[in-house]
């Protein structure tokens, strides 16, 4: 029992490192929210690009709204089903190769954004449509027999009330993110879990790895706790559920 | 492109399938400024499909369809622009749930015409006080009555100041004790001049209130004419068949 205290409730083997390990969680919020940012942006896009139709106007009006949404499609089914790893390793050991302008010079930092970003997005996507869809046809054609265009119906009725309805799906996604930084370790971004491994593998002794365990919970619970409030709201109001996937 | 009859709403050949599911066979209808025409017939019959391609909801597969003097259904046609001279009202009364009851009726004057928010509020105001529900402007749709709904959906498509109003069936979603607050802002509005076309199973109010009843089976016009004449003294057996289906239960009462 005490060696199994000392191995990971150490406080003496954590307080060396404890600067370390804050500037190491630090690194890990700004992937999370940095790449969230990505991620809503490109999957809000991508929902919509899957969504689109169009019912009046030429045949090439209608390839070109197929085209849109195949490509959505493939990019969506593609990310969907490739380990966010991988994509994390294939991006850093190719990009300097590129000769892509800015591209080719991307920190490990960047990289790991530009592939969690790339991934989410998908993952994102998959939320926002669900949302879109759950949103009443007779919304849509309440909002177009006053004059709204497409994209006026898209902006004020449809992804308002899409949004609010995906908010736990959202959020839950939000937590998985935060943890999936830790993927970014493998190049070298010195993000908490990188570091407290590096501290464990000085010392041997485990707690530095509590402490990263320790910051996750104090970032991951509260948020959890919002979902499940949201979730027995939701149930409560009864009418429109959520739309819970994944 | 032109519309030399110079009706409010002209309708010409309108044909509509679904798949191989020939809803609308070749619709003509004429409706002059300031009429009410009251469409009924079974269901099935394709008379919301008639409304809804009047202002494009769905694409008609043939036929050509004028909102005064401008064609909607030609290719180059301001779509959106012709629309919005149509107010439709829905069985469903479809209001936005995410915004307040003023906002409902602000927000197509705001978002299609560039109205200031002051100025499409209180012109919002004002419709509210039309049809008795200003002290609601505040509220949000969940909390309503069906018929007060319905009531604000009217006020929303009137704040687009359209030519004509379509009603689907505006108040066969509404419990029976509801009903008659929405015919009345109906009435009244038919009253003031309004152009409309109103798809109904309220046989008094299309009695009282139409200048012509249409009667609609199959996806064709059987029989047309003044209400009076069509409800007691259809020319047609079909026409009498379901006028027949239509009026006994009332007169059992
Ligand atoms: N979006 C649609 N897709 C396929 N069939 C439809 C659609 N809308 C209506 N229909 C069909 O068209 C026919 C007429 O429907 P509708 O116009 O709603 O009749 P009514 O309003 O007179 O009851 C019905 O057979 C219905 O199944
Ligand atoms: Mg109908």
């Amino acid at each position: 029992m005490g060696t199994i205290g000392e191995l990971f409730f150490s406080w003496d083997a954590v307080r060396p490192w404890l600067e370390t390990l804050f500037r190491g969680f630090w690194v890990t919020i700004q992937l999370t929210f940095i790449s969230l940012v990505f991620a809503l942006t490109g999957g809000m896009i991508l929902a919509v690009m899957r969504q689109t139709r169009s019912a009046r106007g030429g045949i090439p009006r209608r390839i070109g709204a197929g085209l849109v949404r195949l490509l959505a499609i493939v990019y969506i089914d593609v990310f969907r089903g490739l380990p966010a790893l991988l994509v994390i390793i294939i991006l850093y050991v190719s990009l300097p190769f590129t000769n892509i302008p800015v591209l080719d010079t991307f920190t490990g930092f960047q990289v790991g954004i530009l592939a969690l970003s790339l991934v989410y997005a998908a993952y994102l996507a998959e939320i926002f449509r669900a949302g879109i869809e759950s949103v009443e046809r007779g919304q849509v054609e309440a909002a177009r027999s006053l004059g709204m265009s497409n994209r006026q119906c898209l902006r004020k009725i449809v992804l308002p009330q899409a949004v609010r309805r995906v908010m736990p799906p959202l959020l839950n996604e939000f937590i998985i993110l935060s943890k999936d930084t830790s993927l970014v370790g493998v190049i070298a971004v010195s993000e908490v879990v990188y570091v407290a491994r590096g501290a464990q593998s000085v010392d041997l002794n485990s707690s530095p790895l509590t402490a990263a365990a320790v910051m996750f919970l104090v970032f991951t619970l509260p948020l959890i706790r919002i979902v499940d409030r949201y979730i027995e709201r939701d149930r409560r109001r009864s009418g429109g559920g959520t739309v819970v996937i994944r | 492109m032109s519309n030399p009859t110079g009706a409010a709403v002209r309708v010409e050949r309108l044909v509509k399938h679904f798949g191989a599911n020939e809803v609308l066979r070749g619709i003509d209808l004429e409706v002059a400024r300031g009429d009410v025409v009251c469409v009924i017939g079974p269901s099935g019959s394709g008379k919301s499909t008639l409304l809804r391609c009047m202002n494009l909801i769905e694409t008609p597969t043939a036929g050509r369809v004028f909102v005064g003097d401008d064609e909607i259904t030609h290719h180059k046609a301001d779509t959106n622009s012709l629309r919005s001279r149509m107010g439709m009202v829905f069985q469903s009364f479809n209001l936005f749930p995410h915004r307040t009851v003023i906002e409902n009726i602000a927000m197509a004057p705001m978002v299609v015409k560039g109205l200031s928010k002051a100025d499409a509020q209180a012109r919002g105001m004002e419709l509210l006080r039309r049809v008795g529900l200003e002290e609601k402007a505040g509220a949000s749709p969940r909390s309503l009555s069906g018929g007060q709904q319905q009531r604000v959906a009217i006020a929303r498509a009137l704040a687009m100041e359209p030519e004509v109003m379509l009603f689907d069936e505006a108040t066969s979603a509404l419990d029976p004790e509801l009903v008659g607050e929405v015919l009345a802002v109906m009435r009244e509005l038919a009253e003031g001049g309004m152009t409309m076309v109103v798809v109904t199973h309220e046989m008094g109010f299309a009695r009282e209130v139409c200048d012509r009843l249409v009667f609609m089976d199959g996806g064709v016009i059987v029989e047309s004419g003044d209400p009076a004449t069509v409800l007691s003294n259809p020319v047609h057996e079909r026409t009498r068949r379901f006028l027949a289906r239509v009026l006994e239960p009332e007169a059992e009462v």
